[in-house]
């Protein structure tokens, strides 16, 4: 294998070697410069960042325009290696017997991922500031980041099975990070405990599949599977395994139980990262399994994914109704979004309109972040100052905070689907997707479901605009990390609804790895 | 060429804005003022074109890859760009005699609602002026939209200002955060299944666009006009929108909470403007785009206009609240232009190929339209006076009133002339469009047009028994011996409404002129089904 190939893994390098890094200094340190260990940690992520960009551009070899999106590259496998001349240039090739791949999915959810790592990290600064063991939240935190992008490139179950463990651990530890709060630690350790019995559940599922194909590797699985019948019960037994695992990444239910409990324990940046983090890398995760290894099996993973859609987003919508815990609140809600996110994985239908499944997934992805990392940098700038994270306690924010209330407004728009925002360009697509594949009552469940988030969504609102603030209440400051996070995450959750071109473009490159030719 | 629809659905946006760096209250107020007077101008500017292109017209409208001879489609003000290439969504932006009424009227009752509101509205000045511009964004942009994403886009972005002038300044007595949550949630549920409609539209048309004018213009030969579960599905979705924002009986529940609650100007703008969005759906979209399955659904619609226009009455006359009885009332009023809706609808294609019926569905949509219009500028003018009434009395409670005639008989005086308006008087403004409806109706629903007769006899017993009888006669009580009457700022608010209340009735040509072009443009494209 040529050394260059290590070019194509350089997102994820940079991260755990920064993380390396910064554990090694933290050490010499001790609690003395945890601020430089943080942006040590915040130039990670951007050169993560910059190198993702990078790596998904191509140097088109037919192409006379020079710079394009594209690129595919399959490592650590028996015959692709090639050289790094062969790499660079776009070739494809069979990327069967490949355990981790480096193409245009991978490379948008490194780009997702690095920037939910950047986002949730400068709404950490002065949420670790105030508290012990920063360098190590930090290194922990790059960890996470990089197994988040690790999962959605693994194209082996070996490897998948290892990734989610890899990132499942460090969200246990993140999660539990304030060791003298008890919620935290209940939290920590109730989310272990589920985490443990779905690993070992989606592990059982991977097994009838090794036993079954006698291989580990997707598209080898997918090609046994693919031509014989035979395979139908157990593939999909054992796909339903592997939800287990999946969905709880996800929370999707019934696997979501975890999530309400952790969210409210959980160091609220930690929350932000675990609403958007796992969720995302599981449906990397989805994708890839469903679309190379049990898609022949059209009608049942349409009727599972069309199943679990219902139940996800009507529980959590309707369980949200009720909360006045934010963090809870919008633990329920993210469920709620997950589950529109699993129509888009019901109406995957091959088409070429740009009304297409996979399409649809990745534009709510991205919506999704920003509004959601958007939602909890508000409430976190609110707690660092007050410590509330109950409704009842963001009476009259419009006059305490009326930047915080306005944003905190529109970002609730846009989880409910109101335009001009991103989170409705998200549920265009979705239902719109649906309605191509022939699900329109998916989607006409769908919107009923967003009318009635809508009603809580509005419940946030309401305090901070109708009530009025207890006498005393000194106006609410955040520092310039916060307001920098809050004007990339308003600003992209506007401007993807203004010109979501580049984004669909992006997504769709995602999705021309299934071979979905988009027009 | 002046793009006059951009600046006139986004000069308010700015100004917003502007609104949020301004220092004190009284800059904020003059500014609101004076800026929501520039849409105006342009406004009246571009009516003034289009009506001096009155026909014959020697004008293509050209823009979007759309090409239409104004001789069968009046739009003009075409404005286009690319905005989401994928999936053919453009900004396309015109306005035809449908559209430039409405679009003028929101104007009109902005800077009319801001310059009362000036004076009454004391906290939080620099929310109310910014949101209520912004409601006027959201409002306009539906009315030039000609595009099926940018049409929802802004349908949408008027609730959330709504919803805040509604919740906020709302009186504590009306429950206003409930009814502002109720009108959200109503509408939205609504608008929601026309997106499913428009998403299938798109899907379903050949080739696959979001554009109205093509969609309406190819319609007969789009694949989901041959299709007709999706059709009818796509149908339904729209219908669900407009007639609740109408609203249309049964969906009418949120309207007496909403207007009830909604300050001064807020219910102005709700029953001025927001009712409008529906009825403008009506026209714009179902008639155009689905002829087919408005002709089949014709006579059921028209059966529930004519329960909202007879029960609306009904509920009016039982209100012993005057801001709720103009709220009903205005069920009521939407009744007659979803009969004018029916009425043209209920055409058959035999039916098309007679002058005589195409006179009468003429004549039902012009009569719906202006009827539309008429309304905005009655009902605007009513909930006006309820709201100065209630600034001086600081009650509703029509059993404590009486005797205002000669009390105040400034506001008597104009109570009366509204009145008369709304009842439908000849001569004032909300005779013409009835009137025309009733003749559009006669022909094709007869039947319904002899029930709707009888709706007219009841609104003229709410308004003579309920508004003029309980306010205007009988016996001042004590407590409103000292009563002042209205202001030099009230009579300012009300007297463009009251010259246009004459002017339509005594002169309706200058309007009507406007929107037959764009009726008959409507009944040329439903020719084609």
């Amino acid at each position: 294998m040529d050394v260059f190939v290590l070019f194509y893994l350089s997102p994820e390098l940079i991260l755990m070697g920064f993380a390396l890094l910064i554990l090694g200094l933290d050490l010499l340190w001790r609690e003395r410069n945890a601020q430089t260990l943080g942006y040590l940690a915040l130039a990670a992520l951007v050169a993560a960042l910059g190198m993702s960009i990078v790596l998904g551009l191509r140097v088109s070899a037919t192409d006379a325009s020079g710079l394009q999106w594209g690129n595919q590259v399959a490592l650590f496998c028996g015959v692709c290696g090639g050289t790094f001349a062969d790499l660079l240039y776009w070739a494809p090739r069979d990327l069967a017997d490949a355990l981790y791949v480096s193409d245009n999915l991978t490379n948008f959810f490194r780009i997702v991922g690095s920037l939910t790592g950047i986002i949730v990290l400068m709404a950490s600064f002065d949420y670790m500031r105030a508290r012990k063991y920063a360098g190590e939240f930090y290194a922990l935190f790059l960890l996470a980041v990089a197994a988040l992008i690790m999962m959605a490139a693994s194209t082996n179950l070996l490897m998948i099975f290892l990734t989610l463990e890899f990132l499942s651990i460090m969200s246990y530890i993140l999660t539990g990070f304030l060791r003298e709060d008890k919620r935290s630690i209940e939290a920590a350790l109730k989310y272990f405990l589920y985490g443990a019995i779905a690993s070992a559940v989606m592990l059982y599922g991977m097994s009838l599949f090794y036993g079954a194909t006698g291989s580990l590797n997707l598209g080898e699985i997918g090609k046994v599977i693919t031509g014989d019948t035979n395979y139908e019960i157990m593939a999909l037994f054992a796909f339903g395994l592997m939800l287990a695992g999946i969905g709880f990444k996800i929370a999707l239910v019934p696997f979501h139980m975890w999530a309400p409990d952790a969210y409210e324990g959980a160091p609220t940046p930690v929350t932000a990262f675990l609403s958007v983090g796992p969720k995302v890398a599981g449906f990397a995760v989805l994708l890839r399994v469903v679309l190379q290894v049990i898609v022949v099996y059209r009608n049942d993973w349409v009727t599972i994914f069309a199943t679990l859609a219902i139940l996800t987003m009507t529980l959590g919508n309707v369980v949200a109704l009720t909360q006045t815990n934010l963090k809870r609140l919008l633990a329920y809600s993210s469920i709620a979004q997950a589950g529109y996110m699993l129509i888009g994985m019901a109406s995957i239908s091959f088409s070429a309109n740009p009304l297409e499944g996979i399409n649809a997934v990745l534009i709510y992805i991205a919506a999704y972040l920003f509004t959601n990392l958007g939602a909890f940098l508000v409430v976190i700038a609110i707690e660092n100052k007050t410590g509330a994270v109950d409704l009842s306690q963001y009476s009259g924010m419009i006059k305490r905070a009326p930047g915080l209330a306005v944003l905190m407004v529109y970002f609730m728009l846009s989880l409910a689907g109101i335009p001009p925002t991103a989170g409705f360009l998200g549920k265009f697509f979705v239902f719109g997707a649906a309605i191509n594949a022939d699900l329109g009552w998916l989607a006409a469940i769908g919107v009923i479901n967003s009318v009635i988030s809508l009603f809580y969504y509005m419940r946030v609102i309401r305090p901070m605009f109708f009530e009025v603030a207890p006498e005393g209440a000194a106006p609410i400051t955040y520092s310039r990390w916060i307001r920098a996070g809050l004007v990339i995450t308003s600003v992209m959750t506007l401007l993807i609804m203004l010109l979501p071109m580049p984004l669909f473009n992006l997504a769709s490159y995602g999705a021309q790895i299934f071979g979905v030719a988009m027009r | 060429m002046i793009p006059y629809l951009s600046l006139i659905t986004f000069i308010p946006l700015l100004g917003a804005i502007i609104i949020l760096f301004l220092p004190n209250d009284k800059a904020i107020k003059q500014f609101a003022i004076a800026w929501s007077i520039i849409p105006l101008v342009l406004a009246t500017v571009a009516w003034a074109t289009l009506s001096s292109w009155a026909p014959p017209y020697n004008f293509v409208y050209n823009a979007c890859g759309v090409t239409i001879d104004s001789a069968s489609a009046g739009y003009t003000f075409g404005e286009c760009a690319p905005w989401i290439s994928t999936l053919g969504i453009q900004y396309h932006l015109g306005a035809d005699g449908l559209s430039m009424p409405l679009i003028w009227l929101t104007t009109l009752l902005t800077t009319l609602g801001l310059f009362y509101s000036a004076k009454v509205i004391q906290n939080r000045v620099k929310e109310f002026f910014a949101l209520f511009l912004l409601l006027e964004v959201g409002m306009l942009g539906v009315f030039v939209s000609l595009d099926l994403f940018l049409f929802y886009v802004f349908w949408e972005i008027g609730l959330v200002p709504m919803y805040f002038l509604i919740g906020i300044w709302g009186h504590d007595t009306d429950r206003p955060q409930y009814a502002a949550i109720k009108f959200f949630m109503y509408t939205l549920a609504g608008s929601v299944f026309m997106l499913l409609g428009i998403i299938a539209l798109y899907l379903y048309s050949s080739p696959n666009t979001f554009d109205m004018t093509l969609l309406a213009a190819n319609q007969a030969n789009m694949p989901f006009s041959k299709d007709v579960l999706i059709s009818s599905l796509a149908f339904l979705g729209f219908f669900l929108a407009f007639s609740i924002k109408m609203p249309l009986f049964p969906f009418h529940t949120w309207l007496p909470d909403a207007h009830t609650a909604a300050p001064t100007a807020g219910s102005v703008i709700l029953a001025g403007i927001l009712l409008k969005l529906g009825g403008y759906g009506f026209f714009r979209i179902l008639l155009p785009i689905f002829p087919q399955v408005s002709q089949q659904w014709a006579f059921w619609i028209g059966v529930l206009a004519v329960i909202s226009i007879v029960y609306g009455a009904l509920v009016a006359m039982a209100q012993t609240d005057f801001k709720r009885l103009v709220a009903y009332s205005s069920v009521n009023h939407m009744g007659f232009v979803i009969l004018g809706f029916a009425a043209a609808a209920a055409l058959t294609a035999e039916q098309m190929q007679n002058p005589h019926y195409i006179n009468n569905g003429a004549s039902a949509i012009n009569g719906a339209v202006l009827a539309m219009f008429s309304h905005g500028v009655i009902t605007g003018g009513l909930f006006f006076l309820v709201g100065m009434l209630y600034e001086r009395t600081h009650t509703r409670e029509l059993a404590l009133f009486g005797g205002f005639g000669s009390q105040i008989p400034v506001y008597g005086a104009l109570l009366l002339l509204t009145s008369f308006a709304s009842l439908g008087l000849p001569g004032l403004a909300g005779f013409v469009g009835e009137f025309m409806v009733m003749n559009g109706a006669y022909s094709t629903l007869t039947l319904l047009a002899f029930i709707a007769v009888w709706g007219i006899v009841f609104t003229a017993a709410y308004f003579l028994w309920k508004i003029i009888q309980k306010i205007l006669l009988g016996n001042v009580s004590e407590q409103w011996a000292k009563l002042p009457d209205l202001k030099g700022y009230e009579i300012l608010t009300l007297a463009p409404l009251a010259v246009l209340m004459f002017a339509i009735g005594l002169f309706p040509n200058w309007i009507l002129d406007t929107i037959n072009t764009a009726s008959i443009a409507i009944l040329e494209y439903m020719k084609r089904m």
